[in-house]
Protein backbone atom coordinates (compact mmCIF):
# COMPACT_ATOMS: atom_id res chain seq x y z
CA UNK A 1 0.00 0.00 0.00
CA UNK A 2 1.26 3.29 -1.19
CA UNK A 3 2.48 5.00 2.05
CA UNK A 4 1.49 9.26 0.98
CA UNK A 5 0.01 10.68 4.77
CA UNK A 6 2.52 11.94 6.63
CA UNK A 7 1.32 12.45 10.06
CA UNK A 8 3.17 15.01 12.31
CA UNK A 9 2.81 13.85 16.34
CA UNK A 10 4.24 15.98 19.47
CA UNK A 11 5.90 13.44 21.77
CA UNK A 12 7.69 13.76 25.22
CA UNK A 13 11.20 13.04 25.42
CA UNK A 14 11.65 10.12 27.29
CA UNK A 15 9.08 7.99 24.19
CA UNK A 16 11.34 9.21 21.67
CA UNK A 17 14.35 8.19 23.63
CA UNK A 18 12.39 4.91 24.48
CA UNK A 19 11.66 4.12 20.32
CA UNK A 20 15.52 4.93 19.59
CA UNK A 21 16.38 2.01 22.07
CA UNK A 22 13.76 -0.18 19.94
CA UNK A 23 15.44 1.34 16.67
CA UNK A 24 18.70 -0.02 17.35
CA UNK A 25 17.56 -3.80 19.33
CA UNK A 26 15.04 -4.25 16.35
CA UNK A 27 17.59 -2.43 13.50
CA UNK A 28 14.15 -0.94 12.40
CA UNK A 29 13.61 2.80 11.70
CA UNK A 30 11.38 4.85 14.01
CA UNK A 31 9.24 5.62 11.44
CA UNK A 32 8.91 1.79 11.10
CA UNK A 33 8.41 1.74 14.66
CA UNK A 34 5.93 4.09 14.84
CA UNK A 35 3.48 3.33 12.07
CA UNK A 36 3.59 -0.58 13.14
CA UNK A 37 2.12 0.41 17.17
CA UNK A 38 -0.61 2.69 14.98
CA UNK A 39 -1.25 -0.04 13.19
CA UNK A 40 -1.86 -2.23 15.91
CA UNK A 41 -3.01 0.20 18.02
CA UNK A 42 -5.94 1.24 15.96
CA UNK A 43 -6.80 -2.56 15.11
CA UNK A 44 -7.09 -3.35 18.92
CA UNK A 45 -9.74 -0.12 19.21
CA UNK A 46 -11.42 -0.57 16.76
CA UNK A 47 -12.34 -4.56 17.97
CA UNK A 48 -12.88 -3.20 21.50
CA UNK A 49 -15.48 -0.70 19.93
CA UNK A 50 -17.95 -3.83 18.83
CA UNK A 51 -16.61 -6.30 21.75
CA UNK A 52 -17.88 -3.55 23.97
CA UNK A 53 -20.81 -3.07 22.00
CA UNK A 54 -21.45 -6.37 22.08
CA UNK A 55 -21.44 -7.12 25.87
CA UNK A 56 -23.44 -4.13 26.39
CA UNK A 57 -26.31 -5.38 24.97
CA UNK A 58 -26.17 -8.77 25.75
CA UNK A 59 -25.45 -7.49 29.60
CA UNK A 60 -28.65 -4.97 29.00
CA UNK A 61 -30.39 -8.24 27.93
CA UNK A 62 -29.21 -10.30 31.21
CA UNK A 63 -27.69 -12.67 28.56
CA UNK A 64 -24.16 -12.68 30.50
CA UNK A 65 -23.35 -11.62 33.81
CA UNK A 66 -21.10 -9.25 35.43
CA UNK A 67 -18.71 -11.23 36.11
CA UNK A 68 -18.65 -12.60 32.21
CA UNK A 69 -18.47 -8.74 31.51
CA UNK A 70 -15.35 -8.60 33.77
CA UNK A 71 -13.83 -11.08 32.10
CA UNK A 72 -14.39 -10.20 28.70
CA UNK A 73 -13.33 -6.29 29.38
CA UNK A 74 -11.73 -5.55 32.24
CA UNK A 75 -13.50 -4.59 35.98
CA UNK A 76 -13.39 -0.52 34.65
CA UNK A 77 -15.23 -1.15 31.44
CA UNK A 78 -17.40 -3.88 32.72
CA UNK A 79 -18.61 -1.23 35.78
CA UNK A 80 -18.77 1.36 32.95
CA UNK A 81 -21.69 -0.69 31.01
CA UNK A 82 -23.36 -1.59 34.35
CA UNK A 83 -23.47 1.95 35.24
CA UNK A 84 -24.83 2.64 31.83
CA UNK A 85 -27.47 0.43 32.11
CA UNK A 86 -28.33 1.08 35.18
CA UNK A 87 -28.90 4.24 34.77
CA UNK A 88 -30.57 3.68 31.41
CA UNK A 89 -33.18 1.29 33.30
CA UNK A 90 -33.88 4.09 35.75
CA UNK A 91 -34.52 6.83 32.87
CA UNK A 92 -36.57 4.10 31.19
CA UNK A 93 -38.50 2.80 33.88
CA UNK A 94 -39.20 6.61 35.62
CA UNK A 95 -38.28 9.27 33.53
CA UNK A 96 -37.42 12.42 35.54
CA UNK A 97 -38.96 11.04 38.82
CA UNK B 1 -41.43 22.43 36.80
CA UNK B 2 -38.40 19.85 37.21
CA UNK B 3 -35.53 21.64 38.05
CA UNK B 4 -32.44 19.89 36.56
CA UNK B 5 -28.70 20.55 34.97
CA UNK B 6 -27.54 19.28 31.90
CA UNK B 7 -24.46 18.82 30.27
CA UNK B 8 -23.48 19.20 26.54
CA UNK B 9 -23.72 16.25 25.65
CA UNK B 10 -27.09 15.71 26.32
CA UNK B 11 -28.49 18.89 25.92
CA UNK B 12 -26.43 17.87 21.80
CA UNK B 13 -28.29 14.75 21.87
CA UNK B 14 -31.76 16.44 22.59
CA UNK B 15 -30.96 18.80 20.09
CA UNK B 16 -30.21 15.88 17.50
CA UNK B 17 -33.34 14.49 18.00
CA UNK B 18 -35.33 17.77 17.82
CA UNK B 19 -37.01 17.73 21.38
CA UNK B 20 -35.18 20.42 23.31
CA UNK B 21 -37.56 23.14 22.89
CA UNK B 22 -40.19 20.73 23.54
CA UNK B 23 -38.48 19.39 27.05
CA UNK B 24 -38.80 22.95 28.03
CA UNK B 25 -42.65 22.60 28.71
CA UNK B 26 -41.69 20.43 31.52
CA UNK B 27 -38.11 21.11 32.97
CA UNK B 28 -36.27 24.47 33.95
CA UNK B 29 -32.78 23.75 32.11
CA UNK B 30 -29.85 25.36 34.00
CA UNK B 31 -26.68 24.89 32.43
CA UNK B 32 -22.90 26.34 33.94
CA UNK B 33 -20.90 28.85 31.76
CA UNK B 34 -18.80 26.15 30.77
CA UNK B 35 -20.91 24.73 28.79
CA UNK B 36 -22.16 27.56 27.40
CA UNK B 37 -18.41 27.73 25.76
CA UNK B 38 -18.03 24.03 24.93
CA UNK B 39 -21.42 24.67 23.36
CA UNK B 40 -19.49 27.89 20.82
CA UNK B 41 -16.88 25.92 20.31
CA UNK B 42 -18.97 23.04 18.83
CA UNK B 43 -20.82 25.44 16.87
CA UNK B 44 -17.42 26.77 15.24
CA UNK B 45 -16.98 23.29 14.01
CA UNK B 46 -18.60 21.98 10.65
CA UNK B 47 -19.94 18.39 11.43
CA UNK B 48 -23.50 17.32 12.35
CA UNK B 49 -23.00 18.83 15.87
CA UNK B 50 -22.97 22.09 14.58
CA UNK B 51 -26.09 22.95 13.18
CA UNK B 52 -27.46 21.18 17.15
CA UNK B 53 -24.93 23.56 18.61
CA UNK B 54 -26.09 26.92 17.03
CA UNK B 55 -30.09 25.88 17.70
CA UNK B 56 -29.21 25.61 21.33
CA UNK B 57 -27.36 28.72 21.44
CA UNK B 58 -30.33 30.54 20.34
CA UNK B 59 -32.51 28.77 23.16
CA UNK B 60 -29.41 30.18 25.47
CA UNK B 61 -30.15 33.65 24.18
CA UNK B 62 -33.76 33.66 24.17
CA UNK B 63 -33.34 32.95 28.18
CA UNK B 64 -35.34 29.34 27.50
CA UNK B 65 -31.88 27.69 28.68
CA UNK B 66 -30.68 29.53 31.88
CA UNK B 67 -26.79 30.00 32.66
CA UNK B 68 -25.37 30.07 36.39
CA UNK B 69 -22.81 30.74 37.62
CA UNK B 70 -20.63 28.77 40.11
CA UNK B 71 -19.12 29.82 43.66
CA UNK B 72 -16.81 27.11 44.62
CA UNK B 73 -14.27 27.32 41.25
CA UNK B 74 -11.72 25.11 43.68
CA UNK B 75 -14.75 22.32 43.90
CA UNK B 76 -14.54 22.28 40.39
CA UNK B 77 -11.29 22.38 39.53
CA UNK B 78 -10.84 19.21 42.23
CA UNK B 79 -13.44 16.89 39.89
CA UNK B 80 -11.52 17.38 36.60
CA UNK B 81 -10.00 14.01 35.47
CA UNK B 82 -9.25 12.12 32.47
CA UNK B 83 -13.27 11.30 32.17
CA UNK B 84 -14.42 14.44 33.79
CA UNK B 85 -13.87 17.72 32.09
CA UNK B 86 -14.25 21.17 32.92
CA UNK B 87 -18.05 21.20 31.74
CA UNK B 88 -19.07 18.36 33.51
CA UNK B 89 -17.36 19.34 36.51
CA UNK B 90 -19.32 22.67 36.36
CA UNK B 91 -22.68 20.91 35.85
CA UNK B 92 -21.76 18.95 39.00
CA UNK B 93 -21.19 21.69 41.20
CA UNK B 94 -23.89 23.62 39.72
CA UNK B 95 -26.27 21.16 41.01
CA UNK B 96 -24.61 20.90 44.22
CA UNK B 97 -24.81 24.99 45.33
CA UNK B 98 -28.25 25.21 43.98
CA UNK B 99 -29.83 22.10 45.68
CA UNK B 100 -30.56 20.39 41.95
CA UNK B 101 -31.00 17.22 42.61
CA UNK B 102 -31.45 15.63 38.90
CA UNK B 103 -28.08 16.10 36.61
CA UNK B 104 -28.63 14.88 33.06
CA UNK B 105 -25.79 13.52 31.35
CA UNK B 106 -25.08 11.60 28.26
CA UNK B 107 -21.36 10.82 28.60
CA UNK B 108 -21.10 7.75 30.39
CA UNK B 109 -17.25 8.02 31.02
CA UNK B 110 -18.00 11.63 33.47
CA UNK B 111 -20.92 10.03 34.51
CA UNK B 112 -19.33 6.73 36.04
CA UNK B 113 -16.43 8.99 37.47
CA UNK B 114 -18.92 10.82 39.06
CA UNK B 115 -21.35 8.60 40.70
CA UNK B 116 -19.63 8.18 43.87
CA UNK B 117 -19.77 11.86 44.55
CA UNK B 118 -23.27 11.96 43.44
CA UNK B 119 -24.73 9.27 45.53
CA UNK B 120 -23.01 11.65 48.59
CA UNK B 121 -24.79 14.70 47.77
CA UNK B 122 -28.24 12.81 46.64
CA UNK B 123 -27.54 14.17 43.16
CA UNK B 124 -29.48 11.53 40.38
CA UNK B 125 -27.43 11.40 37.38
CA UNK B 126 -29.85 10.19 34.44
CA UNK B 127 -29.35 10.71 30.83
CA UNK B 128 -30.96 12.74 27.93
CA UNK B 129 -33.48 9.38 27.23
CA UNK B 130 -35.31 10.17 30.66
CA UNK B 131 -36.76 13.73 29.44
CA UNK B 132 -38.44 12.01 26.58
CA UNK B 133 -39.56 9.87 28.98
CA UNK B 134 -41.01 12.22 31.45
CA UNK B 135 -42.65 14.06 27.82
CA UNK B 136 -44.47 10.76 27.17
CA UNK B 137 -45.61 10.33 30.89
CA UNK B 138 -47.04 13.75 30.96
CA UNK B 139 -48.50 13.08 27.79
CA UNK B 140 -46.73 15.60 25.89
CA UNK B 141 -45.81 12.98 22.90
CA UNK B 142 -47.74 9.61 22.14
CA UNK B 143 -45.89 5.82 22.18
CA UNK B 144 -45.38 6.74 18.50
CA UNK B 145 -43.89 9.66 18.67
CA UNK B 146 -41.42 8.39 21.87
CA UNK B 147 -40.30 5.39 20.03
CA UNK B 148 -39.53 7.45 16.70
CA UNK B 149 -37.33 9.66 19.29
CA UNK B 150 -35.86 7.08 20.90
CA UNK B 151 -34.97 5.00 17.63
CA UNK B 152 -33.19 8.65 16.78
CA UNK B 153 -31.26 9.34 20.18
CA UNK B 154 -30.31 5.01 19.80
CA UNK B 155 -28.52 6.31 15.93
CA UNK B 156 -26.95 9.17 17.54
CA UNK B 157 -25.15 6.89 20.06
CA UNK B 158 -22.36 4.41 19.96
CA UNK B 159 -22.48 1.07 21.99
CA UNK B 160 -24.63 2.79 24.12
CA UNK B 161 -27.23 2.95 21.71
CA UNK B 162 -26.98 -0.98 21.73
CA UNK B 163 -27.96 -0.89 25.26
CA UNK B 164 -30.96 1.33 24.59
CA UNK B 165 -31.82 -0.83 21.87
CA UNK B 166 -32.33 -3.27 23.92
CA UNK B 167 -34.07 -1.55 26.58
CA UNK B 168 -36.62 0.05 24.50
CA UNK B 169 -37.90 -3.21 23.31
CA UNK B 170 -38.64 -4.06 27.32
CA UNK B 171 -39.70 -0.62 28.27
CA UNK B 172 -41.48 1.00 25.51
Amino acid sequence: MKREDLLTVRIEPKLKERIRVLEKEKMETMSNIVREALISYVQKETEMIEIRKLVAEKFAADKISFDEAVRILGYEEAKKIAFFVEIAKKSFEKGLK
Amino acid sequence: MIQVVMDTSSLISLEIVGSLEQSLEIVDINIPKAVVDEINELAKYKDRERKSAENVLKLIEKGGIKTIGIKNQEHAENLLSRNVNRGEAECFVSCSENNIKKLIMDDVDAGYSLEGQAIANKIEIKISLAVLMELYFQNRIDKEELKKLVEKLIKAREWEGGVLKVLSKVFI
